[in-house]
């Protein structure tokens, strides 16, 4: 707050006057949205906190636009509410919503730039907010000079190219100082270059103000490169949270159907129909871990229906819900004794485990329920087996 | 043929000259035309901009009146306004009957259709996500209007501009309702009517000239300005 512009009426605003808590600056509670088409977004628990970067992660159609036209208020969810430092914005007065709508922004995937010059769609925000001439004319420049549009200034913004357009847009949502700024894709429609820019003025700014970002992403490796947390949907579902067992790897054909090689360097099969390069998603609730006997047989026990079957170290432990939220490290370091199964006779069964010429292994992120959890007598640094579906390995 | 080139002779002098009031009548189609235009804009535009902004009962009904209105012949507009203000209508007594009031009111009825119907289409053509940028840059409800007005601007300025190119041009409601009155209400139109029945070429081609650059100028202007939309 040691901004020389806290005169403006920004920071006039009533909604700044509350005290700062520590608990999250947005909260979803039951978020429900049902479109015509079928689509229905349900968002049970959402917390999002200040300074942090939030990526939610997700393929086309999975809700991530939903979601944070929801949190922009654009649209109304028709079912929850939206909690902003404590006290709930949708169904309350236009003028609450509006207060809201000036401290928590979006950029959408494609931008809107207004029938003027550059400078002027940069400083709309600040004119809506009623901020004196001189102000903008300082805060606007800044800005332009930010992104690398200041030469631009006065030209007609339809005269930008898409990457030089996206970057007005940020820099109109940027330079009103919101306390939340949500991006729709903001690098889809550019190219590789202009991502890289985008990304890096994101990075500067939000570290300096203390900025809470939500940006959606189709892409893997930007949501894990940018945020803090990676909140993944699918299917209009908000996945548990923290890391989504997540790889990149290949899916290949094999003489037994298709088997998934990640780069890690284990191999695991799967039912999926996609092939070639992918991000391969293993949901954490679809592993079933079993603690080894005391005097371990040759191998991992089998199972029936289970594909693949791993042995690791369990790392960490945490209460989330309820359930137990389990890290593992099926890393090379273990000496088990699975090695690349040459026994093909074996059937659908393959052992996988560390390998000489693997790299690394897998830190996997398993969710048990806490009354199966406390039946299985497993604590912080135990060897358990993992057993994972076919089913489960899945191209994202 | 010689007389009509004799008539185009006359026309010529008479547009170098000014005489025979041929700017008087330019004066007076020129005002009448821009009052009603004024009129019906005011009426006019905040009708589009309702009707393509807001959604109530009875708006696909509104809509198709409005399209229809388009059409409508000038002469029944000149029927209708002449039953009101004639001596026996319910308006008798304001004694608006042949006077440029008069015209004022058939053109504005005239045009309030095609500055709505424009209106509203203009609207209706600006990018949906003008209103959602607005709003995520925290405008509030007028300052939304505001900037979907501005962005519209090309196409609300062709709507008054065809109204006005449609007022300009036509003869009968100025007929039924100005009177064709010699330095009052007689109009480019009327006069071109009256002058080629008399047989008195040069005034009406001089006249006709223009308002063919009127009619002309106006047109180009509504596409040039409707060129911006694209």
């Amino acid at each position: 707050m040691a901004d020389p512009m806290t005169a403006d009426p920004i920071a006039a605003d009533p909604m700044t006057a509350g005290p700062m808590t520590a608990g999250p600056i947005i909260v979803g509670e039951h978020l429900a949205h049902r479109y015509g088409s079928g689509f229905h977004l349900h968002v049970e628990n959402l917390a999002l906190y200040a300074g942090k970067t939030y990526a939610v992660y997700g393929s086309n159609g999975s809700g991530k636009t939903t979601l944070l036209n929801i949190l922009a208020l654009l649209t109304l969810p028709q079912e929850g509410r939206i909690l902003f430092e404590g006290r709930p914005v949708n169904g309350a007065d236009p003028g609450r919503c509006r207060q809201y709508r000036r401290r928590v922004t979006l950029l959408m995937q494609h931008v809107y730039l207004f029938r003027s010059t550059v400078f002027d769609n940069v400083a709309s925000g600040l004119r809506f907010r009623g901020m004196a001439k001189e102000a903008i004319e300082a805060r606007v420049t800044g800005m332009l000079d930010k992104v690398g549009l200041r030469q631009f200034a006065h030209r007609p913004a339809h005269s930008l190219s898409g990457g030089e357009a996206q970057r007005a847009g940020l820099a109109r949502a940027l330079v009103t100082d919101p306390d939340v700024l949500l991006l729709d894709e903001p690098t889809a429609s550019v190219d590789a270059a202009h991502g890289k820019q985008i990304e890096a003025i994101l990075a500067e700014t939000c570290r300096q103000r203390r900025m809470t970002v939500v940006l959606s992403t189709h892409q893997y490796d930007q949501a894990y490169r940018i945020a803090d947390e990676v909140l993944t949907m699918r299917d209009g579902r908000m996945l548990e949270k923290g890391p989504e067992n997540v790889f990149r790897g290949r899916i290949e054909e094999s003489a037994d159907g298709p088997v998934v090689k990640l780069d890690g360097g284990v191999t695991l099969r799967s039912d999926t129909t996609a092939r070639g390069p992918a991000h391969i998603v293993i949901s954490s609730q679809e592993i079933r871990l079993a603690r080894p006997p005391a005097r371990p047989p040759a191998r991992p026990p089998r199972t029936p229906d289970a594909a693949n079957t791993l042995t690791g170290v369990v790392t960490a432990a945490a209460v989330d819900g309820d359930r137990i939220r389990l890290d593992v490290d099926a890393g090379p370091h273990l000496d088990a004794e699975a090695g690349p199964n040459s026994d093909a006779a074996s059937g659908p069964h393959m052992d996988v485990g560390p390998r000489a010429d693997a790299p690394s292994g897998l830190r996997l992120t398993v969710h048990v329920a806490r009354a199966s959890f406390a039946g299985m007598g497993i604590t912080v640094g135990d060897t358990v087996h993992a057993a994972i579906d076919a089913s489960a390995v899945r191209a994202s | 043929m010689e007389y009509l080139y004799n008539g185009l002779q006359e026309a010529v002098r008479l547009l170098i000259s000014g005489e025979s009031g041929v700017y008087t009548i330019v004066g007076v189609s020129v005002f009448v035309a821009v009052s009603a235009i004024l009129v019906a804009s005011v009426m006019g535009l905040p009708a589009g901009y309702l009707l393509a902004t807001r959604r109530f009962r009875g708006q696909r009904f509104v809509t198709t009146v409005l399209n229809t209105l388009l059409a409508m012949p000038t002469v029944v507009i000149g029927l209708f306004v002449y039953s009101l203000i004639s001596r026996r209508g319910p308006l008798g007594f304001m004694e608006l009957l042949y006077t440029p009031g008069a015209m004022i009111i058939g053109e504005t009825l005239l045009a309030l259709p095609i500055v709505a119907a424009f209106t509203l289409s203009a609207f209706r053509a600006v990018d949906s996500r003008i209103s959602e940028t607005a709003l995520t840059l925290g405008a509030t409800t007028a300052q939304t209007a505001r900037t979907l007005i501005s962005e519209a601007r090309f196409g609300i300025m062709a709507a008054v501009v065809a109204a006005f190119g449609r007022v300009i041009a036509e003869v009968g409601a100025a007929m039924m309702l100005g009177g064709n009155i010699k330095g009052s209400t007689r109009t480019m139109t009327t006069a071109i009517a009256l002058e080629s029945n008399k047989g008195e070429f040069g005034l009406a081609i001089a006249l006709g000239i223009i308002l063919l650059l009127t009619a002309f100028g106006a047109n180009i202007l509504f596409h040039w300005l409707q060129g911006f939309d694209d």
